[in-house]
């Protein structure tokens, strides 16, 4: 199986590129995340508003050791998975395109994720991020207003919503910052 | 070896090492591999250098779902059986931070082996995420069936103004534990459906069979002569090769009040036994 294919993208392909292409409102100007029970994230979903769809929510999360941040949009009368996504750490991604040489098939992290119309998920890098890589990676409201520029959404006010940026630490916290993590070793 | 194979073998060799990359990360440095999951992510390893040795683990990215593995469903007992074989074989440890992140690793205290453990930690990663991803439900079937049984509902919505669905009949002891998937009551009689559906004949056969067991516990009650036994099937099923689930189907219209009725082609047949009892909506 190359990728997953979604068959209700498919299916449903007008309705998806409307929900896209079409301008989204916030009716908040901040975001405020609240943290989640098991792991790092903490998270919002805010609902968007759209000229003639309704249904659509923003998932913003943000992981609080390491600074990672996502941002998704769920439209879940047609897919359980987010529709459109923004990831500005984690694994690269494999764009399964046959003409291309593997290299180019390879899409690191920050990026978008989307669907085609065969309903193939691919992710795509922009010149933005290309050029601001390092700032997108630490600011989660760089990451934002790009995301909110690609996706075609703004506050009530016109704005793009502030996220509550957190502080970042490593992976693993240095050996000198309890609680440490008791690695086994042979 | 010939030169075109000689080139071709070359160019693998870089464009596979080419994937192989890395990021400096505070306390680690994230490999990226060549390993790739089903859901398209490339596998990345992350080797920690601690004063006891060397950690290769995948940074907790499984347990915080970054690799698009779906983390609100269950997980489901084959799920986590077919987990622990992974991490059996390749032999991981597993650590759970006090957030909850639940790390997979290996560790050594020798340099020159850390290879070996980001490629064993990369290919358990690359099996444990296909591992979460692989849909072990036969979901198309059961859309199927669940699409079946709505328009057999709405069906009867529209015509009957009582139907029960998925209960046991009526209050006769005998039958306390065997649903039907409809059941209508009227005075003289009460109306006992059970629906056949499934995404191959295997699951045909089961729906067959398990209509089969409910009816003859109905016949088994004092009063049989009061339930009307009936089978609804799904001709637009992919299970129903007819060559595979006919000599089941005789069986059940051995235990049926009406032949067999077809759905799809003849749903008509439902309101010639039992009269319809709600005014039809116009359009």
């Amino acid at each position: 199986m190359h990728g997953q294919l979604s068959e209700k993208i498919i299916e449903h392909f007008t309705t998806y590129t409307d929900i896209l292409s079409n301008d989204k409102t916030i009716i908040q100007t901040e975001i405020t995340l609240e943290p989640r029970p098991n792991g790092p994230w903490r998270t919002s979903i805010v609902p968007l508003s759209h000229p003639n769809i309704s249904g659509i929510d923003l998932n913003v999360g943000f992981a609080i050791r390491s600074g990672k941040y996502g941002f998704r949009i769920f439209f879940k009368e047609i897919c359980p998975e987010p529709i459109f996504n923004f990831d500005s750490d984690g694994p690269k991604h494999y764009n399964y395109i046959e003409e291309l040489p593997i290299k180019k098939q390879s899409i690191p992290t920050p990026h978008f994720n989307y669907y085609d119309k065969n309903g193939r998920k691919l992710a795509k890098r922009t010149a933005f991020i290309d050029e601001n890589e390092s700032d997108i990676k630490s600011d989660i409201n760089v990451g934002m207003s790009h995301f909110c520029q690609e996706a075609r959404i703004l506050s009530i006010e016109g704005k793009v919503p502030t996220v509550i940026p957190e502080p970042q630490i490593p992976l693993f916290l240095p050996t000198d910052q309890l609680p440490l993590l008791n690695f086994e070793f042979e | 070896m010939t030169s075109w194979k000689k080139e071709i073998l070359d160019q693998v060799k870089v464009d596979f090492c080419d994937l192989v990359s890395s990021e400096d990360r505070a306390d680690s440095l994230e490999i990226f591999t060549p390993f790739c999951t089903i859901t398209n992510k490339f596998v990345s390893v992350f080797v920690t250098l601690r004063r006891e040795g060397f950690v290769v683990s995948d940074g907790g990215w499984i347990s915080q779902g970054l690799y698009d593995t779906n983390t609100s469903g269950e997980v489901t007992e084959i799920e986590d059986r077919v987990l622990k074989q992974f991490l059996s074989h390749h032999q991981i440890k597993t650590i759970k931070a006090s957030d909850s992140t639940v790390y997979y690793y290996k560790t050594t205290r020798d340099r020159k082996l850390i290879t070996s453990l980001v490629f064993n930690v990369g290919q358990f990663i690359c099996s444990a995420v296909n591992n979460a991803s692989v849909s072990y439900l036969d979901s198309k079937g059961e859309s199927d069936r669940a699409r079946f049984s709505t328009n057999v509902r709405s069906y009867f919505k529209e015509r009957y103004s009582s139907t029960d669905f998925d209960k046991p009949a009526g209050k006769d002891d005998l039958l306390k534990d065997f649903k039907f998937n409809a059941i209508i009551n009227k005075p003289s009689k009460s109306h006992l459906f059970m629906l056949i559906s499934g995404s191959d004949p295997g699951y045909f056969k089961r729906d067959i069979s398990q209509a089969i067991v409910n009816f003859d516990q109905v016949l088994k009650t004092p009063n049989s002569n009061h339930y009307n036994r009936i089978a609804l099937i799904n001709s637009q099923a992919t299970g129903y090769v007819k060559e595979k689930v006919n000599s089941y189907l005789n069986l059940l219209s051995d235990r049926l009040d009406q032949p067999i009725i077809d759905f799809w082609a003849n749903p008509e047949v439902i309101e010639s036994i039992i009269p319809i009892d709600k005014p039809k909506m116009t359009a």
